[in-house]
């Protein structure tokens, strides 16, 4: 007579919630009153899977998940990748990504998602192979599988990715968030290659992808009607070319890690820490330290003066705003010196066809970091079909740069809406107004979805939509709910990103 | 094996209990049980044994872990109970547990019907004690069922099913606070009654009361957190209603008897002993409610009331009382607004009253007297402000309304606003200058230049004050009848700390001038030492000069020609020469007219043998050198020798007759052609030295007058620069819009009036600085 | 004995095959069930008698708790927070629970009943451990479990459990 069958049921449960998920298949398979015990067992499946995955939760529907569907469907994923030698299409890694992240845990906890997904993709043959395979690698004549080939490592898929799968490399690269583009960050080499991998081989690669990715990103050639001038596939349909945000996100990634190394650190590394912030609602606000900044009142005279009204937070707009726009958030802009933008678009004798790539550009760029403070001014009910029902939120604010203060292109007002596209992604587009005068555009994409800690990548361009440019890339993250935060009171860190270049 | 250990447990509590049931024996299991709850609810003070404890804790622990994995059947985990396997045992129990404390519940609400009143608290208090204990202790005894069948059913989501203790409390709500709170609540609210009536009551029942309402506020979604519902709706909603209704009652009876101030104080009081019955024996979180309550019955339905004593507070200047009133009135909202008008209406009349009463003395009025009724009325006030309204700056801000309202406009502006700076200036001017008065030591002087600003911040012509206080203060320099450079510039650092650097740039450039002058003279001796010769340095008149730049003293040239007598000719050439060499290009204007001089009358002793001395302008100056000359000086020759012009020959003589330092021939004639003078050898004076240099009163006016017109040129081009300014940025502007932003620009120098800017804007078309475009728009030509 | 500090309180049980063992109340009070029955009755001198543990059992219990009589002291709240649960077991407790099989769910029934959870966690890893990794037949015996499935049934059930294989 077993023991272990003479057990009552909660210390059965004891024991199986120490197990691994797949033990629990081979205890279901030794006998009939074990198979019974774990058949059905809906909290023990569901203990195994809050151990290890974010509650889900209440789901769409308002039902609670199937934890006996849900729990083998996430073992048996992460047995594929790990085993590196899978079936699994790239879809199909994209569909369990996106899944995960949408509903991974936000706020103050950490999520296991997000840690479970970092964790898979620390691989270097799932970072490499699943990541690496959007067009721009190829630009950069970067061929994996050759160098996978030498290695003893087995291989993901030798064929090259189609269209639509280089896409999805493209979507998987910009929810990883971390520009895979180590010229500028020599630590991310040691952690994600073992020591069995060559080194060189791997620096090789990608020490050239930035240059590629600034060639798509300056191309005006990308810049028309059809793809609203923003990241989006050239055929009006308003689908997100993640292809064209990944360049975007390598060439800004790029940028900032250099000017994080250039102030030592006074501007701290973004975009370092893989999936972080690509969930919905993951943005977290900053502890409260001062509600306000300390604002002195001007004394022009003896008289006594009016005080000036404290305006009072429009509550029911931001209530009813799902973007969560009003607040404090901190912008990057690039672009290339007008001179080298013109050459690189303008010389060719004869138009270049589209599908050949503008050689890669070497050239340094600008980087200006933006503090804006924006506020909804308007809320438009949503129309009819879009989806996940959401409105389209106006809004309107300050955009001020923290370099050189002095110069009055360095601060304007900038207005814009925030939408869903056609296929439920958050569309922002702004518009910057210089003393009344509109200049700029910009057309991004917010990665992870309404209010993600991660932000808004996208482009920006000439606000008539000038052939002749300039045009660039930008990207804006939230830092505060509070249109009056700065970081420091007097704002003298604000201030400080001054450098001689 | 667990087979062996429960026979042998059968027997050895055989003493005490009934044998241990049969463990799957859900019947035979609970009456084994009841008997201990049953001792546990009733009778715990007997205490319990060691034994009987166990038994009851390992029957509960007994019975849950009966069933096996193994064997099927009914007990088993089999397919017959599809619940996954999941199924845990214990519902039986907790469900004749529920029964039983309904049971026993009843049983406690019937008893608690015989009582009332305190009687009734007491019974309730000490009830519900005795209960919760129990619930502790039957909490433990029942701990296997909580943490396996209790937690399985919360993890699935069941509702209704609560830990034993929780458990507890459900029932008590349900099957005893339903029937009884209401006459609970009722003793309660008489008994508080009772101590607002002032007798002595026994404050922990009602804190017992509030402490079992409160625990009773369990959250329907998660019963580990507890809510104040309960508590809100079954006591605190009544007690506030009975609280309302008691304060109403009272405030209206005690009004009908008493007075407003009276009042007060009971309101205070009761307000003060409100919050007291928080900490005493209420939760904290009822303060506000409560509070707010107690201020709508005491206050709000009586501000009426209060506010109408108002103005009878303030007219018998009961200080105490109004502070009382602020107090109270501060506590509801907007419930200051009324008074702030009332009391800025009231300053401004008080501030009018004591103008009216110094403008009876028309154009003598002393500036003195004047500022000292309007500092009067303001410290008064501010004095009210800050004891009895808490210096709350809203107040503060009526004050200031107030006091600008009766310094700008009052009875002795009743010409024009450009009174008040006119004699703010001349005070300030009687102030600083020297000798005036004795008293003028440091601290004091601060004081009265502090309380000088304290006006000028009201005064709306700050350019009036700045160019009477300039023109003083230019002749206090000149003169050198300034009483301390300390003050001086301490009253510039106060101008400019309240209107800016611009309004004192010249009085500081002025100042700046007398000191470079001073370095320029000490040059000069020095120069002079050096380069003359024994004869020309005995000849020399000693001299000082002062250098003052052009454009920042409010001084014109002289109004008349002039030729300086040839004694101090050769002195002032020889110092223009040395300026000029010094700075070339630059032009010397001397202003004759304000240049003095002493001269030595050595035909003529006075009483002490010592000769005259007679100080004396530089005009009166050549008039007297003639008689050096003459014995008899003729009108004519005066006008030939001094080209002086008839007025300012005329008011020389004039002195000099008046103070019979000359004779005029004939007798009592007029200066004209054919008067002639002559020295009058006889002159006393019980001085040696005799001030001849005296301005005349009418010279006096004059100047009043000249400044007045320069304001008002000054004011044209203040406004037309704003205008122009304002436009060269702008480009293109609506009129009525560049009225107003001409005004906002300048109304911290002057009020400026629409038809003046009108007119200046008139002035600009002609001049062909702005166009007239379209509609109502003006565009800027460049 | 001389007067000994309150700390070393002693505390007398019997186990339910007569038994008695005198221990520190520190090392008693592991037991959430004796603990809460100490706090309820009150410190008599009486022994406490423990109807469902035999000595051989009792002693290897005891000798658990003294080792972790200074651990933090077990909350008497649930233990609902699966998330934090750890495989790992420290060197002491695998030593401790290397004995035989019987024993082991001998222990584990005790620490169930007189509830104490650390002992019963480190218990049911323990059999979790001797589960983890093994095939369905290394289980069946491990845990002396006879295989009573059909050809077909077994199958079957194979076949739903695919999610789990390599």
């Amino acid at each position: 007579m077993s023991q272990l069958l003479g057990l009552c049921h909660e210390l059965l449960h004891n024991i199986f919630t120490q197990l691994d998920p797949s033990d629990l298949a081979s205890v279901s398979r030794s006998c009939r009153p074990l198979n019974r015990y774990v058949k059905n067992n809906k909290l023990l499946f569901k203990e195994l899977y809050l151990q290890r995955w974010d509650d889900p939760s209440p789901t769409a529907d308002g039902a609670e998940p199937d934890w006996e569907f849900e729990l083998p469907k996430l073992v048996a994923f992460q047995k594929l990748l790990e085993s590196s030698n899978t079936t699994l299409s790239i879809a199909d890694i994209t569909q369990h990504v996106t899944t995960l992240l949408s509903t991974a845990a936000t706020g103050s906890t950490h999520s296991l998602n997000v840690a479970f997904l970092a964790r898979i993709f620390k691989q270097p043959h799932t970072k490499y192979l699943l990541l690496c395979n959007s067009s721009l690698y190829e630009a950069g004549e970067v061929h994996l599988n050759a160098h996978y080939q030498n290695s003893s490592r087995p291989i993901l898929s030798s064929a090259p990715m189609a269209g639509r799968e280089r896409q999805l490399s493209a979507k998987l690269h910009c929810l990883y968030g971390v520009p895979i583009d180590v010229n500028w960050k020599v630590s991310d080499r040691s952690e994600t290659l073992d020591a069995t991998e060559s080194m060189e081989a791997v620096t090789k690669i990608y020490r050239c992808i930035n240059p590629y990715a600034r060639s798509r990103v300056y191309d005006l050639r990308r810049y028309t009607e059809q793809t609203f001038w923003g990241p989006f596939v050239d055929d009006a349909s308003e689908h997100v070319d993640w292809e064209m945000l990944e360049s975007i996100m390598v060439v800004l990634g790029y940028n900032l890690g250099m000017f994080s190394e250039r102030t030592r650190g006074l501007f701290g590394p973004v975009w370092d820490k893989p999936f972080e912030g690509a969930v919905p609602g993951s943005f977290v606000p900053p502890p409260k330290e001062e509600p306000f900044c300390s604002k002195h009142t001007r004394h022009d005279s003896g008289l006594a003066e009016v005080p000036a009204l404290i305006k009072e937070p429009s509550l029911s707009l931001d209530a009813r705003d799902p973007y969560g726009v009003t607040g404090t958030w901190r912008r990057v802009v690039c672009f290339l010196d007008y001179n080298d933008f013109y050459r690189f678009n303008f010389s060719d004798s004869r138009p270049l066809p589209l599908s050949t790539s503008r050689p890669p550009i070497t050239t340094q760029e600008a980087i200006r970091l933006i503090t804006l403070k924006l506020h909804v001014t308007k809320i438009e009910p949503p129309q009819p079909h879009t989806p996940h029902s959401l409105p389209t939120v106006h809004f309107k604010g300050t955009s001020r740069s923290m370099h050189s203060h002095w110069d009055p292109n360095a601060n304007s007002t900038i207005v814009g809406t925030v939408s869903p596209t056609v296929e439920g992604e958050i569309r922002w587009t702004t518009l910057s107004v210089f003393f009344g005068e509109a200049r700029w555009r910009s057309e991004g994409i917010q990665v992870g979805g309404p209010r993600s800690a991660r932000g808004v990548i996208g482009t920006w361009f000439d606000k008539d939509y000038d052939e002749h440019g300039p045009c660039g890339p930008t990207a804006f993250w939230k830092i505060s709910d509070d249109e009056g935060y700065c970081k420091c009171p007097g704002g003298g860190q604000e201030d400080g990103l001054d450098e001689s270049d | 094996m667990a087979g062996n250990a429960q026979q042998y447990t059968a027997s050895r509590t055989a003493g005490n209990m009934p044998p241990m049931p049969a463990k799957d024996d859900a019947e035979a299991t609970w009456n084994f049980l009841q008997l201990g709850v049953q001792k546990i609810m009733t009778d715990l003070k007997e205490g319990m044994d060691m034994k009987t404890y166990m038994g009851l804790y390992t029957a509960i622990h007994n019975f849950c872990t009966a069933q096996k994995a193994v064997g099927g059947g009914a007990g088993g985990f089999g397919a017959a109970n599809n619940r996954g396997g999941a199924h845990l045992l214990g519902e039986e129990l907790y469900n004749k547990l529920i029964d039983y404390l309904k049971n026993h519940l009843a049983g406690v609400r019937d008893q608690s019907k015989q009582h009332v009143d305190e009687a009734l608290l007491t019974f309730y208090i000490k009830e519900w004690k005795r209960y919760t204990t129990a619930g502790m202790y039957n909490n433990h005894l029942f701990r296997y069922l909580n943490r396996h069948w209790v937690k399985r059913e919360m993890d699935e989501g069941k509702k209704n099913i609560y830990d034993i203790y929780t458990l507890h409390l459900v029932r008590w709500k349900e099957d005893m606070f339903g029937a009884t709170h209401k006459s609970v609540m009722d003793s309660v609210l008489r008994l508080v009654e009772k101590q607002r009536n002032g007798e002595t009551i026994e404050h922990s029942q009602v804190k017992s009361i509030v402490d079992s309402f409160v625990s009773l506020g369990l959250d329907e979604g998660d019963s580990t957190r507890s809510t104040l519902d309960v508590y809100r709706q079954y006591f605190e909603i009544p007690f506030l209603a009975a609280t309302k209704k008691y304060y109403q009652e009272e405030s209206r009876s005690f009004n009908a008897e008493n007075s407003v101030v009276e009042y007060m104080k009971k309101a205070e009081a009761r307000l003060d002993e409100e919050k007291e019955r928080v900490s005493l024996y209420l939760l904290a979180e009822i303060t506000n409610p409560l509070m707010k309550t107690c201020e709508e019955a005491l206050i709000k339905d009586h501000s009426n009331m209060l506010r109408d004593e108002f103005q009878v507070l303030l007219d018998n200047e009961r200080q105490e009382d109004l502070g009382r009133m602020y107090k109270l009135l501060a506590r509801i909202p907007d419930g200051l607004d009324p008074l702030r008008t009332r009391f800025e209406a009231h300053v401004r009349k008080a501030g009018l009253a004591a103008v009216e009463k110094v403008a009876a003395e028309g154009d003598n009025l002393e500036p003195k007297v004047y500022v000292e009724a309007l500092l009067d009325v303001h410290t008064q006030y501010q004095d009210l402000v800050n004891k009895a309204f808490n210096g709350e700056s809203e107040f503060v801000r009526s004050l200031d309304n107030a006091c600008r309202e009766f310094v700008n406009r009052n009875k002795v502006c009743k010409s024009g606003s450009t009174r008040s700076p006119e004699l703010l200036a001349k005070y300030t001017d009687t102030l600083l200058k020297k000798s005036s008065t004795k008293m003028t030591e440091e601290d004091n002087m601060e004081k009265q230049l502090s309380q000088i600003m304290t006006i000028f911040k009201y005064i709306e012509d700050k350019d009036v004050f700045q160019k009477f206080y300039s023109r003083n203060l230019a002749k206090r320099l000149v003169q050198t009848t300034s009483a301390s450079d300390d003050a001086e510039t301490s009253m510039i650092s106060k101008l400019k700390e309240a209107c800016g650097f611009e309004y004192t740039n010249k009085l500081q450039r002025m100042f700046q001038d007398m000191q470079i002058s001073k370095d320029l003279n000490t040059a000069f001796k020095d120069w002079q030492s050096e380069n003359l010769d024994a004869a020309d340095q005995k000849n020399a008149v000693d001299a000082t000069y002062n250098i003052l730049g052009t454009g920042f003293w409010p001084l014109n040239p002289p109004t008349t020609a002039f030729a300086p007598p040839h004694t101090i000719v050769k002195t002032y050439e020889r110092f223009a020469a040395f300026y000029a060499n010094k700075h070339s290009g630059r032009k010397l204007t001397w202003l004759w007219q304000l240049c003095k001089g002493e001269i030595r009358a050595n035909y003529i002793k006075s009483q002490g043998k010592m000769p005259y001395t007679f100080q004396v302008s530089t005009f009166q100056m050549a008039i007297l050198l003639l008689f050096n000359d003459a014995e008899t000086v003729t009108y004519e020759e005066m006008e030939e020798a001094t080209k002086l012009n008839k007025e300012n020959l005329d008011a020389s003589l004039g002195v000099f007759l008046k103070a019979k330092v000359l004779n005029v021939s004939p007798a009592g004639a007029k200066p004209e052609k054919g008067t002639s003078y002559t020295l009058n050898y006889d002159f006393k004076n019980k001085k040696v030295k005799v001030n001849l240099n005296i301005a005349v009163k009418s010279e006096q006016k004059q100047e009043v007058e000249d400044t007045h017109k320069t304001i008002e040129e000054d004011r044209k081009l203040l406004m037309q620069s704003a205008i122009v300014r304002i436009m060269k940025s702008r480009k293109k502007m609506k009129h009525q819009q560049l009225v107003g932003e001409t005004i906002a620009q300048i109304k911290s120098r002057f009020s400026p009036k629409v038809p003046d800017i009108k007119k200046c804007i008139d002035i600009l078309l002609e001049k062909e600085y702005l166009e007239r475009l379209e509609g109502d728009e003006l565009g800027y030509l460049a | 004995m001389a007067a000994s500090t309150p700390a070393t309180q002693m505390i007398t049980l019997t186990t339910n095959d007569g038994v008695d063992m005198t221990i520190e109340r520190q090392v008693a009070e592991r037991s959430i069930l004796i603990k809460n029955l100490l706090e309820d009755v009150g410190e008599t001198g009486e022994a406490i008698p423990i109807p469902n543990v035999s000595e051989p059992v009792m002693r290897k219990v005891i000798e658990w708790c003294e080792q972790h009589k200074k651990d933090p002291p077990a909350s008497n709240d649930d233990d609902s927070d699966s998330r934090k649960k750890s495989t790992d077991i420290d060197e002491w407790d695998q030593k401790f629970m290397q004995v035989d099989q019987e024993m082991l769910f001998e222990i584990i029934l005790a620490a169930n009943y007189l509830d104490i959870k650390a002992l019963l966690d480190v218990g049911c890893k323990t059999v979790a451990n001797m589960i983890k990794g093994k095939s369905p037949e290394e289980i069946r015996k491990t845990f002396n479990i006879q295989n009573d499935f059909t050809p077909e049934e077994e199958d079957q059930i194979r076949r739903e459990n695919e999610w789990a294989e390599e």
